[in-house]
């Protein structure tokens, strides 16, 4: 590829850069490597990487997953029909109504034990330092990220 | 693989400059091969596609791991201890420039300069120079804008210029 440096001083770089030898290679990185290998062959077929896998295996294991995927999808549209189509589904609203009448009456008694104990200026206090509080941690992470940006963007490494 | 690991480390080592991970992304390039042997066992693009391996899961760890423990340390005013291991390995590299000649010891501080980069510039350096990639793509490759990839090699460069210059004066070459 054809470069077009700007400077004598790229050029001369690129070009000792390019002229630098090969480094040596650690002298066990073989040895570690068949170990590794043997490591790998004592494992069960279904624990290799699937790239390893046999070409039989590999379509079988496709057929299975697209098998898989199906029933999943059928299953899924028959229950669903069912489900809404019975008074099962009306239970279920009526479960969740209640559920979210406790979350209502748990936080009303959350407010009103805080008003009894705390009183009405140490919650007014209690709020407002929870939203200064919240609105720092926004302002610092908008000047964090502004800053970031100024000193060169996002770090590669 | 012998014919081979002496390129699969330096081109992972010349990304990476940390002798522990290129050797990890070494062993795993290796049995990636391995495991394609089939494939590419008899192919003269070996060398190309370990060197394609080699290079993207070098990027991979790059943008994927350092980014993690980097996140606090954005702020830091760039070079600060990177200008510390510099002097260190400079010190090392005037014990031994005695023996060897000269072309042989700027060689040597070349790579030491190149390894006391700041990752961001020696990794844009590295794919520029090493692997010839154009800006855009490194720039898509590490996940960062065009423009931060132009600056940090530019500023590479000049460190660069710099460092092996006054390394030059200090070692009377």
């Amino acid at each position: 590829m054809k470069r077009d440096f700007e400077t004598k001083w790229e050029r001369e770089l690129d070009a000792r850069l390019k002229a630098l030898p090969e480094m040596q290679a650690p002298v066990d990185l073989l040895a570690n490597v068949m170990g590794a290998i043997e490591q790998r062959q004592s494992l069960a077929w279904y624990r290799r990487p699937y790239y390893t896998w046999s070409n039989g295996l590999k379509y079988a294991g496709g057929f299975a997953l697209a098998l898989l995927g199906a029933v999943i999808a059928i299953g899924a549209y028959y229950g669903f029909n069912a489900v809404s189509s019975s008074a099962g589904a009306a239970d279920a609203g009526i479960w969740l109504e209640s559920l979210f009448d406790i979350a209502n009456s748990l936080g009303r008694s959350v407010a009103a034990i805080g008003r009894t104990v705390l009183g009405p200026y140490a919650l007014a206090i209690l709020l407002c330092a929870t939203f200064v509080y919240g609105s720092l941690f926004g302002t610092s992470a908008f000047v964090y990220k502004v800053l970031r940006q100024r000193m060169g963007g996002e770090h590669v490494a | 693989m012998r014919s081979y690991q002496n390129m699969v480390y330096t081109t992972a080592y010349r990304l990476l400059a940390n002798h522990a991970e290129a050797q990890d992304i070494a062993q795993e390039v290796f049995l990636k091969a391995y495991d394609r042997y089939d494939e590419i066992g008899g192919s003269p693009r070996v060398g190309g596609w370990l060197k394609t391996v080699t290079r993207n899961l070098c990027l991979n760890h790059l943008t994927r791991y350092r980014k993690r423990w980097r996140m606090f340390s954005d702020f830091k005013r760039e070079g600060d201890d990177d200008e510390s291991d510099y002097g260190a390995n400079l010190e090392d590299e005037r014990a031994v420039a005695g023996g060897s000649d000269d072309s042989q010891d700027q060689r040597r501080l070349l790579e030491v300069a190149l390894e006391g980069l700041p990752d961001d510039q020696r990794a844009a350096i590295a794919l520029y120079h090493f692997e010839d990639m154009p800006y855009q793509e490194i720039a898509n490759r590490l996940k960062v804008s065009l423009s931060k990839v132009k600056t940090d090699i530019m500023r590479g460069r000049q460190a660069l210029k710099a460092r092996l210059a006054g390394s030059r004066e200090e070692l009377g070459i």
